[in-house]
């Protein structure tokens, strides 16, 4: 064991709590924001502690009106973030369902073609998304999918599907074969030994797998702007943007509750799934 | 491969002599049973196969075929061969090569605290033996906020009339002038009045520090994993041998941990190369395009400009596609040695 002296973990301990202030403190300031009036924005009072510079009745420092502006719906966010709930949640699924399915066939498997399929699939990492970009924004079109939900959502699950094959087909490969063959003696089908058997076993690649894709596509930008035009199937993030232009110069304060409405949900099943966000960022970046 | 017949060893002869019994009919054998499911995982593979060739394969070569025409999708008929002209005009064109600058001051600037700060971090997250849980969470907290939704948030947090971040940059400034005044020099910087975005000199360090908030979390992840990997036997030994704190880490950590500062050096240059979705929520490109990046200038030419220059776009698309196979390859040269 190296044997650290008490002077050097207290050193250590005081700047990684520095650091951790200043990963906090943006939040910490626009929550504290969220609950202030534009005018006292303007003069700069944000903080709780600095609310006494406008001449206003008491109470009026601290306010709920911008939550209930949103809440009127004078807001497009309650839209953005049906669409991105949708997005997320059946993005995710409709990858994993899709992409397990084909991790299992390419790791269990051997019909014609799989390498040379898997090899295929390799090659595409090299290309960024940029160069999918334009083709997939001319398809849109052709496929009438332009400026709609299920356009996101096809672009989505197949952007998401390389990286649930690549986790789970490890996963699976990592399976005894012993066990594939018991449950195939016994009677089992292909499709039988996939359910009993290798999503229960799996459920922790599935797991990293979904933390991955659900994050990736409630925070993607580039597609969701490239391939929507009208409100209506405007995303969180497309969306805060247009936000931005509308409230930024007149009601700050609305501004100011937009943004913490769009992280907290984030932030909170983040800090109750904290465990497995890390292992599944840690999953998919070594795969990647 | 584990897929040959008699993979299953002993385990799979008991097994098979028990399948005989229990199904008298047929000498069902597990090669036999495998020979009659291996088409099966075509059936498995084909919905991912078709999703993938038509959205991503299909979209791929697209662009590569368009890469050579003169292409706008206004006016799909009027599609012109221009072979290699449209990567000839990438190169030679003035519009693009200070987005091309823009894009490497931005990663110069970038990507060594990105790495560098997450490595430090990391390091002293791993040496810490207690009370490390709450700290690890705080850091890493920043990481799931969308890059939209903190780059609306520091837009907010660079506000020049209210902007904390803002406040903090004009005292530092104030303080670094005042030490300069004591020792009799002038003022060394001045605060940007119009705030830290709407300054030529400053935007893209303000877009950087941003960055820097939201995505460093990833980077200390991936150098944690890392380290925990390292057997802790080897410094026990080095601490034996009298080995000092700096002779640890050059000749222990760095070695150990050279695959994971590969893959944290090249994921980081390449999402900064891509530099995008920042730029343009905080700064528009602007002030005078000093935050026009390359993604950026491929995105305007290909939907902003009205004319939907696809083809052009195409061909700014795989130039970039080229330049970030042309830097994995230098990043694993130059991590040869340290391995």
């Amino acid at each position: 064991m190296v044997v650290e002296r008490r002077s050097v973990s207290l050193t250590l301990w005081a700047i990684l709590l520095a650091v951790a202030l200043l990963s906090v403190l943006p939040f910490a300031w626009v929550i504290c924001g969220s609950f202030k009036p534009h005018l006292e924005i303007q003069r700069g009072n944000v903080w709780p502690w600095q609310a006494y510079e406008v001449e206003k009745p008491a109470g009026q420092h601290v306010t709920l009106d911008n939550y209930r502006k949103i809440a009127d719906k004078l807001s497009g966010l309650p839209t953005y973030y049906f669409n991105t709930v949708y997005l997320a949640v059946a993005g995710t699924f409709l990858s994993l369902l899709v992409g397990s399915l084909a991790a299992y066939g390419l790791a269990q498997f051997r019909f014609p073609g799989n390498k040379l399929l898997f090899t295929l699939l390799l090659l595409t990492i090299m290309i960024p998304g940029e160069v999918t970009l334009i083709g997939q924004y001319e398809l849109m079109f052709k496929l009438r999918l332009y400026d709609k939900i299920a356009g996101l959502l096809t672009a989505y699950v197949a952007g998401n599907l390389l990286l649930v094959i690549f986790i789970m087909r490890n996963v699976f490969l990592s399976i005894p074969q012993d066990l594939i063959d018991a449950a195939m003696i016994d009677g089992a089908g292909t499709w039988r030994v996939f359910w009993d058997l290798m999503v229960p076993i799996g459920r922790n690649g599935l797991a990293a797998c979904a933390i991955l894709t659900f994050l990736g596509i409630w925070n993607e930008f580039l597609f969701a702007l490239t391939f929507t035009s009208t409100e209506d199937v405007r995303t969180l993030p497309v969306g805060i943007t247009m936000l931005k232009g509308q409230w930024g110069l007149f009601n700050s304060g609305v501004l100011f509750a937009t943004v913490l409405l769009s992280f907290l949900p984030i932030v909170l099943v983040f800090l109750l799934l904290q465990k497995y966000f890390v292992r599944g960022l840690s999953a998919g970046a070594l795969k990647a | 491969m584990r897929q040959t017949p008699n993979a299953g060893g002993t385990r799979a002869v008991v097994a098979r002599a028990d399948a005989a019994v229990a199904r008298p009919a047929g000498p069902e054998t597990l090669s036999g049973w495998r020979r009659r499911h291996h088409r099966k995982g075509l059936l498995y593979v084909l919905p991912a196969a078709l999703l993938f060739a038509l959205m991503i394969v299909y979209p791929i070569a697209r662009s590569f075929y368009l890469s050579f025409f003169d292409y706008s999708i206004l006016e799909p008929d009027s599609a012109r061969f221009v072979g290699l002209d449209n990567y000839a005009r990438l190169l030679l064109q003035k519009q693009n090569h200070d987005p091309f600058w823009h894009t490497l001051y931005f990663t110069a600037i970038f990507v060594p605290p990105f790495v560098g700060l997450a490595l430090l971090i990391a390091m002293m997250l791993n040496r810490l033996k207690r009370g490390s849980v709450a700290l690890r969470t705080a850091i890493f907290t920043p990481v799931v906020v969308s890059l939209a939704v903190s780059a609306v948030m520091w837009t907010l947090f660079y506000n020049p009339t209210f902007g904390l971040a803002h406040k903090l940059l004009a005292g530092a400034i104030g303080a670094v002038n005042r030490a300069a005044a004591l020792l009799g020099a002038g003022p060394i910087a001045t605060v940007p009045d119009g705030g830290v975005l709407a300054d030529k000199g400053w935007a893209m360090i303000g877009i950087a520090v941003m960055c820097l908030w939201n995505g460093i979390g990833v980077n200390i992840i991936l150098f944690l994993v890392g380290l925990q990997r390292i057997p802790e036997e080897l410094y026990e030994a080095a601490v034996v041998d009298g080995a000092s704190g700096w002779q640890r880490f050059r000749h222990i950590t760095l070695p150990q941990l050279a695959p994971t500062i590969y893959l944290v050096v090249l994921l980081s240059l390449i999402g900064a190369f891509k530099l995008f979705g920042q730029p343009f929520i905080m700064t528009g490109g602007g002030p005078e395009d000093s935050t026009l990046t390359y993604v950026m200038r491929l995105y305007n030419l290909a939907f902003k400009y009205g004319r939907f220059q696809l083809g052009y776009a195409s061909a700014l698309a795989y130039a970039l596609a080229l330049f970030i196979f042309g830097i994995s390859l230098l990043v694993r040269k130059l991590n040869r040695p340290v391995e």
